[in-house]
């Protein structure tokens, strides 16, 4: 632990961390406060919360009224609004005759809305419409006609309708009435297939939070009780039309949900404490702490809160989306930390921040030698562990990519997606975020491991840790795999290391780079690897389905539909006689929901069929056998038979009598169900999925066509793909092994009409002669390589945000973000590319939608032209249109002949048709569509083809007039058809891996480029900056390594180079003239201090000649003081040529590594002996050890020394102290003498610059030259008449180059 | 030893590995050895899987004898306590469920078990019955009602399950309560 430190407190100082507790703080009271709140209200009597409750449900009783009202207001608006269209009043008016205006206007509002609109002129007759029809309501049209607005419910036995009609005036005249259709309810469970929204009922209940119903008649409000509230429902002309009734709000049903509100609010407060706490706990109180301590604080700190939010069902108990539906995604890893993909999200990121806080990141200087002390039998076996651990590690990342698979329902390999679902992006989010930490870990490991045991140790265990793991039995990542991952982070701990010891890995951004890169090279190929398996799997899943026809479920399907059928006959004794009680019974049963062709019939004592509903392709057969069914038969009889198509048609029929309420002596009636499981059809030749359970295990469900075929006795039967050759057998080992296996199933891959497939064979019943195979296409590699390239685009997302993420963070400290040329350059060129790429993919899906519809469209004409004809031939033996018949025999031919169900509509109303039953049920409209009518039977097109829909459900119907031979319109025939999705998908695919395949090349073509661009872009820029620095630092001679480049920075690199050479020549010149003058100046001053002396000498020589001559009796005397004078001059000339020579020479230095404290004792010393001053000596604490030439050190510091000794005029006290600085050792010399004046000190420094009256003013200069030779700093501060102080400052250790 | 593994790089190194086993490798789900009887393939037998199974308290242990009267009984009393151990022991890697307020479809185990906990959760169980059981070309299935109070309001449901043998387990492929 540092020193001076205690943990755990000094943190709470900071600014952060206290905005960081009061926001804690006042979180934690509102917890409190809640807390407080919810014990106080559950402790109140529950006699407070039935008055609440009353209130309540009288205020949903309200608002469900309040609803049903808006929703007529707003139809009778909307009337209104038709009502004011100028063509609906030229028309009406009688000023034109033309309607097809009145259908364009009409259909626009119609569509918008999403209501029925028609149009009636005066006499009650139908001019125009648009969408649903229903109930003529002729009685209410003759109200509105009368000048009165009214309204009504209809009711079908599949919806709801509130029909509202307002009259037309023109002058205070009715012209006419318009009536608008909104459809209220349909009834369950068809409502997710046939509205394309929910109904009232469903949104008023979403919107209060209770159950609502609407009721009309014949359904009535039944004997009030205490869990529903009703009230009457009224028109807008006043007439009570229904009822509404909401669920009673109970007071323990309040108190429950205002207490559960309580609880959630606890749950949100509770975890944002949790959360905020545990952060600033590892972030600030452990940032003091050692290593260890920081990575055990953090690993209980983080995880701790983690499974308390798992405790609390945080996030997803507030989030509630797909992200945390278990329908979607759920694992069994870590107890449930992983049960939905949002709370694996929650463990990943919890995970990721204990290794950002809780582990520091290696760096060079922390990469120890340590490992090399320790046993070598320890490092080996530290190794070994180490090496098993990856590998063990590596395996769960298989494994949680199995997991995102196989515990999912979402489709990964489908490549008609452009893009991952938002839930599949934060799985393989995860997924790449697991792989990358396990790649750091690994890379640490490595790292550890190739230190101890080098690489030959390292290589050797590594491949055993690797063949160990190839004998395990299908290992979730194969051999190559891990082998290309280890030798991919191999590569990249070789290279992280360089010459001089940088280890550039470990920067942050590079590190990241380098983690991403190895969880890329260990996660595609494991993707790749495990979609196959999963489609495998799901194959597996389907074949077993259909070998293995699941009776009892059918058995139920029909027993279910018998309870409804005796139930809805009989709860009143007319309903065995309502011919919609059939279907009524059908929608309210299994039969429906899962999408099977069923009768469900309701037969009068004497056989007279009283009700019947039949749907779905496989009812001819179901007939017949359902027909079969004695009308006693209380039970299921079943039967096989073998219809069209691969799969078998199983049959299942079932009877039951039913008392006729209240009459019990007369006869029952017999309800009876048929229901055949097959292929699933609403439209004759084709497959959609409208009615069925959408979700069941269905050929549909595969992006990869399935081919079903049948083999009896090794010999092809029958196949579901005609490009399978009828030749094609079961091969005979095959034939020999499969059924021996147990179970009964093998998987081949084989090729099949030139086409590779991998299919799977499964032996069907208990003989063994009939084999089915499943075969799945073989996915194309560019395929394959679309769904990896969704990967990456996860990836390329999870950099981006990384980078925001760093961006914003700067600019929010306040730093400058800077981008390189070649980040610029690699931003827009991938906009550039990204762009186009996505108009290019829009368009295409336009493109090839609209190309379908085409084709569609051809498709139709030549049936409907087929049909018309037929029709048009039975239509010659008809007297008029409207006495046109068809047989339904004959109906049936045609439809059989054209492979398509058709209808005739004659005028606007529904004649014949193929599939009757679909219409005089109510599932579809038995009116021509507006649109047709108007551009066929008034626009008198040939042909003409739209979209239709059933709620969401979209398919093609084209319209053909029929045309007698007299060129007279018998009427309308139209085709039906689905719009074949999966065509469509296939188109799009195939598109779309062309698209995506060329983008793919291009980005990485750009990624490879970009870089290149850019380093050859900005190189020469890079070299000229650093050139420039070099010139700033004195190097001129550049010439040589100038860039060699061209254009405007070879412009720029030779303007470049003439400078440098021009301030070369400047400086040369400068140098020069600095070096004459410098050389002037010296010997002027040399000969001013040589001139000095020698005049005295001059003089005392002539003095002592003229005194000889004169023989003057002091002759002596004269001599002796002549010499001593002579001597002393001489001596002065000495010196001054030393320091001359001192100054100009270059010393040969010797450098070794001095003791700075005795440099300083020996230099005081010296002063000690001569001089009075008294000198006090500090050296404080052990001093490091400096690089200097001993003597050199010493001589400046003696002429320090000398300088104060002179300034204080040989007396007084001089302090000298040594000490350590970080890096650095400081002396410095304090003297008490006169001081330094402030225009002298910032010459102090120059060579020839001295305030005394002797030297040549270089000792200084010589000081400071040594000083800055080691590299170090002088400085002087000084106060005039206090005295000075000279700082000097050495590097300790090693001089810098 | 120990100082080595507390104090060093190199020791805090395998710290954080052995914390990324703890959290996720060891306990990363395989396939269940009932899927491999299928002859299903790329499966593993590894450590992981077993340790797995071991670690789920409810899963594969009382099953492995248990007819099909017992695991019907068994679902029953499980839905009727509101608890989904019992029926989650059950369950086959994959299963068709379909339940009220939802779309049906094929789930895994795991998930199949997270969303029956979800669904019992909302609801509170007043009645469950199994009414009739059958078996067909040695599938047994059973059929019956279910009563649930939710928010106040009562709801009632049919119960379907269908089970197959797997190897030497009774397991449920099908489990619907609509």
């Amino acid at each position: 632990m540092p020193t001076g430190s205690v943990p755990g407190v000094s943190w709470l100082s900071s600014t952060r961390s206290r905005r960081a507790l009061s926001f804690v703080g006042i979180a934690t009271v509102l917890l409190l406060g809640a807390w407080g709140l919810r014990a106080y209200e559950a402790s109140r009597p529950p006699g407070r919360w039935t008055a609440l409750a009353e209130e309540r449900s009288e205020e949903h009783l309200q608002s469900a009224a309040r609803a049903f009202t808006e929703l007529q207001r707003a139809s009778r608006e909307l009337a209104s609004d038709v009502g004011a269209i100028p063509a609906v009043i030229m028309y009406l008016n009688g000023e034109t005759t033309d309607r097809r205006p009145l259908f364009d206007a009409v259909g626009r509002i119609a569509v918008s809305s999403g209501t029925g609109i028609e149009i009636y002129d005066s006499q009650g007759e139908l001019v125009s419409w648009c969408g649903q029809s229903g109930d003529a309501g002729r009685h209410e049209i003759g109200r509105a006609l009368s000048g009165s607005i009214a309204s009504f419910v209809s009711r079908n036995a599949v919806s709801s309708q509130m029909v509202t009609a307002v009259p037309v005036r023109q002058n205070a005249r009715v012209i006419g009435a318009i009536v608008v259709r909104q459809t209220i309810e349909v009834a369950s469970p068809l409502r997710n297939r046939f509205l394309g929204r929910e109904g009232l009922a469903e949104q008023v209940s979403g919107a209060l939070g209770v159950p609502v119903e609407y009721l009309f008649p014949p359904d009535t409000v039944r004997t009030p009780d205490s869990l529903w509230r009703a009230m009457p429902l009224v028109g807008l002309d006043s007439v009570r039309v229904g009822d509404v009734r909401v669920a009673a709000t109970s007071g323990p049903g309040l108190s429950d949900q205002w207490l559960g509100f309580i609880s959630d609010v606890m749950c949100i407060l509770g975890s944002v404490i949790l959360i905020v706490l545990a952060l600033v706990t590892v972030r600030m109180a452990l940032e003091r702490v050692s290593p260890l301590q920081r990575f055990l604080g953090t690993l209980v700190i983080l995880w701790g809160a983690r499974v308390v939010l798992l405790l609390l069902d945080m996030p997803g108990r507030v989030v509630g989306t797909p992200l945390f539906d278990p329908m979607v995604y759920a694992s069994t890893f870590g107890g449930g930390l992983a049960r939905s993909a949002g709370d694996m999200m929650v463990s990943v990121v919890t995970l990721l921040l204990t290794f950002v806080l809780g582990i520091a990141p290696a760096t060079c200087t922390q990469v120890r030698e340590a490992g090399t002390r320790r046993p070598t039998a320890l490092r080996l076996l530290v190794s070994v562990i180490a090496v098993a651990l990856v590998l063990l590690l590596a395996r769960g990342v298989g494994a949680s990519v199995r997991s995102i698979l196989y515990d999912s329902t979402l489709t990964f390999g489908d490549p008609a997606l452009l893009l991952p679902l938002p839930v599949m992006g934060v799985l393989l989010l995860n997924a790449i975020l697991l792989a990358a930490m396990l790649s750091v870990v690994a890379f640490e490991a490595m790292r550890a491991v190739v230190r101890w045991i080098r690489w030959t140790g390292a290589a050797i265990l590594g491949g055993a840790g690797v063949t160990l793991y190839a004998l395990q039995d299908e290992p979730l990542i194969t051999v190559p795999v891990l082998g290309a991952w280890l030798l991919v982070m191999a590569m990249i701990l070789r290279m992280s290391t360089d010459g001089g010891g940088r280890q550039w890995l470990l920067t942050g951004p590079t590190r990241i780079l380098a983690a991403l890169l190895c969880s890329a090279v260990l996660l595609l190929p494991v993707l790749d690897r495990q979609v196959g398996d999963r489609d495998r799997s799901k194959l597996e899943t389907f074949a077993a389905e259909v070998v293995r026809p699941v009776d009892g479920w059918l058995k139920f399907i029909v027993e279910d539909g018998l309870q409804h059928l005796t139930t809805v006959v009989g709860t009143s004794p007319n309903n065995a006689a309502d011919p919609a009680v059939a279907l009524r019974a059908w929608a309210q049963s299994a039969a429906c929901r899962e999408g099977y062709s069923s009768i469900f019939e309701v037969v009068g004592p004497d056989g007279t069929p009283l009700s019947r509903f039949a749907i779905g392709g496989q009812t001819g057969v179901a007939e017949q056998v359902g027909g079969a069914v004695p009308l006693d038969t209380v039970g299921v009889l079943r039967v096989k038979s073998i219809g069209d198509g691969v799969s078998a048609v199983r049959v299942y029929a079932g009877s039951v009598p039913v008392p006729v309420v209240p009459d019990p002596d007369r006869p029952p009636v017999h309800v009876r169900v048929t229901v055949a499981a097959g292929e699933e059809q609403l439209f004759r030749g084709a497959n959609p999925a409208v009615l069925r359970g959408l979700s069941r295990e269905t050929l549909e469900s595969f992006y990869r066509p399935i081919t079903i075929t049948e083999y009896r006795d090794g010999l092809f039967l029958r196949s579901t793909n005609k490009a399978f050759p009828f030749t094609h057998v079961l091969p005979q080992d095959l034939r020999e092994s499969l059924p021996a296996r147990v179970p009964p199933m093998e998987w081949r891959s084989e090729v099949i009409g030139g086409s590779p497939y991998e299919s799977f064979y499964v032996v069907r019943g208990d003989e063994g002669r009939s084999v089915v195979g499943l075969s799945m296409e073989d996915q194309p590699l560019i395929m394959r390589l679309v769904g990896l390239v969704k990967v990456v685009f996860v990836y390329v997302l999870l950099l981006a945000c990384w980078g925001v993420t760093i961006v914003v963070r700067r600019r929010l400290a306040g730093e400058k973000v800077q981008f390189t040329f070649r980040d610029r350059l690699l931003g827009m060129m991938f906009l550039v590319t990204l762009v186009p790429l996505g108009v290019l993919l829009l368009y295409s899906q336009l493109d090839v939608r609209d190309r379908m519809i085409e084709s569609t469209a051809l498709r139709l004409e030549d049936q409907t032209s087929g049909i018309a004809q037929d029709i048009a031939g039975i239509g010659e033996h008809a007297d008029a249109s409207s006495e046109l018949e068809v047989r339904p025999d004959r109906v049936e031919l045609i439809a059989s002949n054209a492979g398509t169900d058709f209808n005739l509509y004659v005028g606007n109303e529904l004649r014949i048709s193929s599939r009757p039953e679909l219409y005089t049920s109510g599932l579809l409209d038995p009116r021509i569509s507006g649109s047709a009518y108007a551009e066929v039977v008034l626009g008198g097109k040939w042909f003409w083809v739209e979209t239709e829909h059933i709620g969401q459900f979209r398919y093609v119907v084209g319209y053909r007039p029929v045309i007698d031979a007299a060129g007279g319109v018998i009427g309308v025939v139209s085709v039906p058809t689905v719009f074949r999705q999966d065509e469509l998908d296939r188109g799009l695919v195939a598109r779309h891996a062309v698209l995506f395949g060329v983008y793919a090349v291009v980005l990485l073509a750009m990624l490879i480029i970009t870089p290149v661009l850019a380093h050859r872009f900005a190189s020469p820029v890079l070299q000229l900056t650093s050139l420039a620095r070099a010139v700033g630092k004195g190097d001129l001679d550049i010439s040589r390594r100038l860039p060699r480049a061209d254009g405007e920075i070879g412009e720029l690199v030779h303007a470049f180079d003439s400078m440098t050479q021009e301030i070369a020549r400047s400086r040369d010149s400068l140098v020069k003239v600095e070096r004459e003058l410098a050389w002037k100046e010296m010997a002027r001053q040399v000969a001013h201090e040589i001139r000095n002396p020698l005049t005295p000498m001059k003089l005392s020589i002539q003095h002592l000649r003229r005194t000889y001559l004169d023989g003057a009796p002091d002759f002596p005397d004269i001599m002796e003081r002549v010499t001593r004078t002579t001597i002393a001059q001489i001596d002065a000339l000495g010196r001054i040529a030393a320091e001359f020579a001192s100054f100009a020479r270059m010393p040969r230095r010797v450098v070794v590594a001095c003791d700075p404290g005795e440099i300083v004792r020996e230099a005081v010393a010296l002063f000690r002996q001569d001089t009075a001053v008294r000198f006090e000596l500090q050296a404080e604490g052990p001093l490091p050890s400096i690089q200097a030439d001993r003597e050199e050190l010493r001589r400046a510091c003696i002429n320090i020394i000398r300088n104060g000794v002179q300034a204080m005029g040989g007396a007084g006290v001089m302090e000298v102290r040594v000490s350590a600085a970080p890096g650095l050792v400081q002396i410095s010399f304090t003297d008490h003498g006169t001081g330094i004046p402030d225009e002298v000190k910032p010459k102090l420094f120059q060579p020839k610059f001295s305030t005394k009256t002797d030297g040549m003013g270089l000792g200084l200069a010589i000081v400071k030259k040594t000083i800055d030779d080691l590299g170090g700093t002088i400085t002087i501060e000084s106060t005039v008449g206090k005295g000075t102080t000279v700082v000097i400052g050495i590097p300790a250790g090693e001089i810098p180059a | 030893m120990v100082y080595f593994f507390a104090s060093s790089q190199e020791g805090r190194n395998v710290f954080s590995i052995m914390l990324y086993i703890l959290l996720m490798g060891a306990w990363s789900p395989g396939a269940p050895p009932a899927e491999q009887a299928e002859g299903s393939g790329a499966l593993p037998q590894g450590a992981t899987s077993q340790l797995r199974r071991s670690l789920l308290p409810s899963r594969g242990k009382e099953s492995v004898a248990a007819g099909p009267r017992e695991v019907f009984t068994a679902v029953e009393q499980g839905l009727a306590a509101g608890n989904v151990e019992p029926v989650s022991t059950h369950l086959d890697s994959r299963v068709y469920m379909q339940l009220r307020g939802s779309e049906g479809g094929y789930h895994s185990s795991t998930q199949a078990y997270y969303i029956l906990s979800a669904f019992l959760k909302a609801r509170k169980p007043a009645s469950v019955a199994f009414t009739t059981y059958g078996e067909t070309d040695g599938a047994p299935y059973a059929t019956g009602a279910a009563s649930f109070i939710t928010r106040g309001m009562r709801e009632d449901l049919q119960i379907y399950v269908a089970l197959h043998l797997s190897g030497d387990r009774w397991v449920i492929t099908h489990l619907n309560m609509y």
